[in-house]
């Protein structure tokens, strides 16, 4: 190239300065292509003087290296990061592998159920290098190049047999064609969705080729042609059968794994219960299966493209993965029932959502992004509902019921001075705003449990800010038609309202995220149960609010005699009404549970802070806590005094007095409870999660009845000692500790929101 | 010493994002562009390639395959490649450096 560029520039006289561009753009480009001349020079000897002249500790780097990135380095020969570095004995294995070598049917069993295993195992979260790709089979079938479909083969080795027996070259290579295949449709499905690498699955694929050019057909064509010669082999009957059921299964799976379409939604439920069926019989004949592990290495890690440290095959057997993969199938199952709920509310979509994601254990990565796919893909539920008019739909039955504002008509007016086109145009700026904070919640909904609530916390502030969007429109709507303003209370701000239920909502579910994952210390709960029936409490007033506008809107319509429009209005209150009922059963629970946590810490049955640790201040704690919501602008937070007083039990409060107030706030929340529950599945939001509504009441119902236990336990005890106030109990702490202690905060739950402190008696 | 320290800086300084090939005791080659390096002779390449020559037995395949297939021609069998991105290597494991000009 180099001597080109000189010709040319000799060949017009002039200097120029930018030759490469002339190059690239002038005479040459027609000319034939010159590999560029490499030349190679040995430097070892000038490197290493130049090197030892270097004093100890000095570095010569380039500006924009960092030693941070440094640090990430693999160091060569080093045996726990370096994963090419030879281990002769080890790697003769896989070097010296023939897989055209004969085994017993028997042995193919135990492979196939070896790889099965691996599969779960991947999608429990291990990577394909510790997992599938150890699997020599699956080594030699795999390359990092592009190559048809029928050149993937077993290779032709010299210890070769001479006539490859058919149930390998042909039935083992289809099943690991139908796995290869299977990965690839898992991490597509996974990756056009929303999760965590690494931390919830690994896609990497060491730039191995997965196929991705095959369609699912052509891979399950290969593997009906796999049955056909597996048919005609001489085989005892069992054998056959237990190798065509995994055959047979591999089929299943890749019609089950066939990626979301955007256009359309196919239901799988009877794919996955064919996978399911197979899942059985393969379960049945496993028996059958011997194990091979010579035919599994992680030294095959040294042929894979990766910047990451070597990492250990994973023990698994098909007993671990058996249960794995029918929860797979059962998730799949359940993801694809949303179809059948006719026409859903966009409340019983989140609460579709949630069902989903509380399923226990939580479903897989894979699961999880099909039921994101049915929800999102192209921006519409189920291919076919538009987000846009769910979140339209989700604020005219929480706050705009019966607004006239809502009116269809409204959007057809095309007159642009006309109040009615103006408000739909405010309505639809807004909505655009709202929308994509709006459909991210049943999306971080259906996150691993951490980062539900990580984003929950995250999304307070984002919901704070559309709330003051909203009442900035609602003040723009309040312009335009002064008439309905002037209603005898102050007004109403619709949108706001709207926006305000939500972030209220995900507030609450950050803090009671926080219980499930144990976040907090024994000392903080009853500080934070405080918080939560603080913004509960908040929720069932707003609630109210929204209640009596619409109790307005619903007589204005009587009057007129517009039944149709009082009925719709009415529905909306019965569902604010369930909602009210359930904001305040949670409210009055987390109430008495903090009160619950202030008595077993005021009878020092919960360690006390330490008070000399100097970083642990109230008010730091205060502002660790609440961080997440500091910034937000409604409802006003409690400051860290009010928290602090209202949280511990001053020394001349009684113990009667306290455990009558936990009485009354359980009963309360019991009361709330049973009108929550006997709200019918329509207007509670819970068509087709009717199971897990009751199983929620449940929870929650056992857990009121277990901290009523807990109570009276302690009230017996604090009688037994003769306390009548906190301050008797100081001196005496140990006399308490005698007769009761406090196990765990409750490790087997009812419910994972609500930990109920386990207290026992102790019996000497 | 001092003028010699400056000049082995200089030397070293424009070897900085060049493409190295280093050739390790195992014989194995990493070629990758040079960011680091200190008195003891490592050297941290980054977005490097690791080739290694093919087992001795993928040469006997390879052998047995043509012999197969009657070919008469000198046998080739290509160095193994793969992406290994950051890497260090330590000065002791240095056999031979190149720089590709």
């Amino acid at each position: 190239m180099q001597p080109d560029l000189t010709r040319l520039n000799l060949g017009t006289g002039a200097v120029q300065p930018a030759m490469s561009s002339i190059h690239n753009g002038g005479v040459t480009r027609s000319s034939q292509y010159v590999p560029r001349q490499m030349t190679v020079r040995d430097i070892t000897k000038e490197f290493s003087d130049a090197s030892a002249e270097l004093q100890q500790g000095q570095l010569v780097k380039d500006d924009f290296f960092t030693l941070f990135e440094a640090v990430g380095a693999l160091e060569i020969m080093d045996p726990k990061m370096d994963s090419g570095l030879l281990i002769p004995d080890k790697d003769a294995a896989v070097d010296n592998f023939d897989p055209l070598q004969n085994m017993l049917p028997e042995e193919m069993i135990g492979i196939m159920d070896q790889l099965l295993s691996f599969e779960m195992a991947w999608h429990q979260g291990y990577a394909l290098s510790q997992t599938l790709f150890t699997s020599l089979h699956m080594y030699s079938l795999l390359t990092p190049y592009y190559r048809p479909l029928n050149a993937v083969l077993f290779g032709r080795k010299r210890t070769s047999p001479e006539n490859p027996h058919p149930l390998i070259s042909s039935v083992l290579r289809a099943f690991c064609l139908g796995i290869i295949k299977s990965c690839d449709a898992v991490i597509q499905e996974i990756t056009s969705e929303h999760y965590y690498e690494e931390e919830d699955f690994v896609t990497q694929t060491f730039t191995q080729y997965m196929l991705n050019d095959v369609n699912n057909e052509e891979v399950i064509t290969e593997l009906h042609g796999a049955l056909v010669i597996l048919d005609a082999q001489k085989l005892s009957e069992d054998v056959k059968h237990a190798l065509e059921q995994r055959l047979l299964l591999r089929v299943h799976l890749l019609e089950a794994l066939e990626p979301l379409s955007h256009v359309e939604v196919v239901d799988k439920t009877d794919m996955w219960k064919a996978v399911l069926d197979s899942l059985e019989k393969v379960n049945d004949t496993g028996k059958l299966g011997k194990a091979r592990p010579d035919l599994f290495s992680e030294r095959v890690q040294r042929h894979l493209a990766s910047n990451t440290p070597p990492t250990p095959m994973i023990k698994t057997s098909w007993e671990e993965a058996y249960p794995r993969f029918k929860r797979l199938a059962e998730d799949n199952i359940e993801a694809h029932r949303f179809a059948s709920i006719e026409d859903p509310s966009p409340l019983n979509v989140t609460r579709f959502a949630w069902d989903f994601s509380n399923r226990n254990p939580q479903p897989s990565t894979y699961s999880r992004s099909v039921m994101q796919g049915l929800l999102f893909k192209g921006q519409k539920l189920l291919a076919q509902t538009p987000h846009l008019s769910l979140l339209l739909e989700d604020i005219r039955s929480l706050s705009m019921s019966g607004d006239p504002l809502l009116s269809p008509s409204n959007w057809e007016v095309e007159l642009p001075t006309d109040h009615r086109f103006l408000s739909s145009r405010i309505i639809d700026e807004f909505m655009a705003k709202a929308l994509d904070e709006y459909i991210n919640i049943p999306r971080m909904i259906l996150q691993n449990r951490c980062r539900m609530r990580r984003t929950f916390c995250q999304s307070v502030s984002v919901l704070d800010g559309l709330q003051a969007e909203a009442e900035n429109a609602d003040a723009e709507l309040h312009s335009l038609f002064p008439a309905a303003a002037a209603s005898p209370l102050e007004t109403f701000y619709p949108l706001a309202a709207w926006a305000y239920f939500h972030k209220l909502r995900v507030m609450e579910w950050s803090l009671q995220l926080g219980f499930e994952l144990d976040v907090y210390q024994d000392q903080e709960m009853a500080y934070l149960y405080r918080f939560l029936g603080f913004v509960a409490a908040t929720r069932a007033e707003h609630l109210q609010h929204i209640d009596l506008y619409l109790h307005l809107r619903q007589r204005k319509y009587r009057k007129q005699g517009n039944a149709v429009m009082a009925e719709q209005v009415a529905s909306s209150q019965a569902s604010i009404a369930f909602l009210t009922a359930n904001a305040t059963c949670i409210a009055e629970f987390a109430s008495a549970l903090a009160s619950l946590y202030a008595l077993l810490y005021s009878l020092h049955l919960i360690k006390h802070l330490d008070d000399g640790e100097v970083y642990s201040t109230s008010a730091l704690r205060h502002e660790l806590r609440m961080k997440p919501y500091l910034p937000i602008g409604t409802p006003t937070l409690p400051s860290s005094e009010d928290m602090e007083a209202s949280t511990l039990l001053s020394p001349d409060a009684t113990f009667s007095a306290i455990i009558t107030t936990i009485s009354s706030r359980l009963a309360a929340a019991k009361t709330a409870l049973s009108a929550w529950k006997s709200t019918d599945a329509a207007t509670g939001n819970y068509r087709g999660c009717e199971k897990a509504f009751k199983q929620e009441v449940q929870g929650v119902l056992g857990s009121i009845v277990a901290t009523g236990i807990v109570v009276s336990l302690l009230k017996k005890t604090v009688e037994e000692c003769g306390f009548r106030a906190v301050r008797d109990v100081e001196g005496r702490e140990e006399e308490v500790k005698k007769k009761v202690k406090v196990e765990v905060v409750g490790e087997k739950r009812y419910s994972g929101f609500w930990a109920v402190p386990k207290v026992v008696g102790v019996t000497n | 010493m001092e003028t010699s320290n400056t000049e082995a800086v200089e030397y070293l300084h424009h070897l900085l994002n060049k493409t190295l090939r280093i050739h390790t005791s195992d014989s194995r080659i990493f070629v990758g562009t040079m960011k680091c390096t200190d008195r003891e002779l490592n050297i941290i390449l980054s977005l490097t390639h690791e080739y290694r020559q093919p087992s001795p037995s993928t040469i006997a395949d390879a052998a047995y395959a043509q012999q197969l297939s009657g070919s008469t021609e000198n046998l080739k069998v290509d160095m193994v490649k793969r992406f290994v991105g950051l890497v260090v290597v330590p000065g002791k494991h240095i056999r031979k450096i190149e720089v590709e000009e």
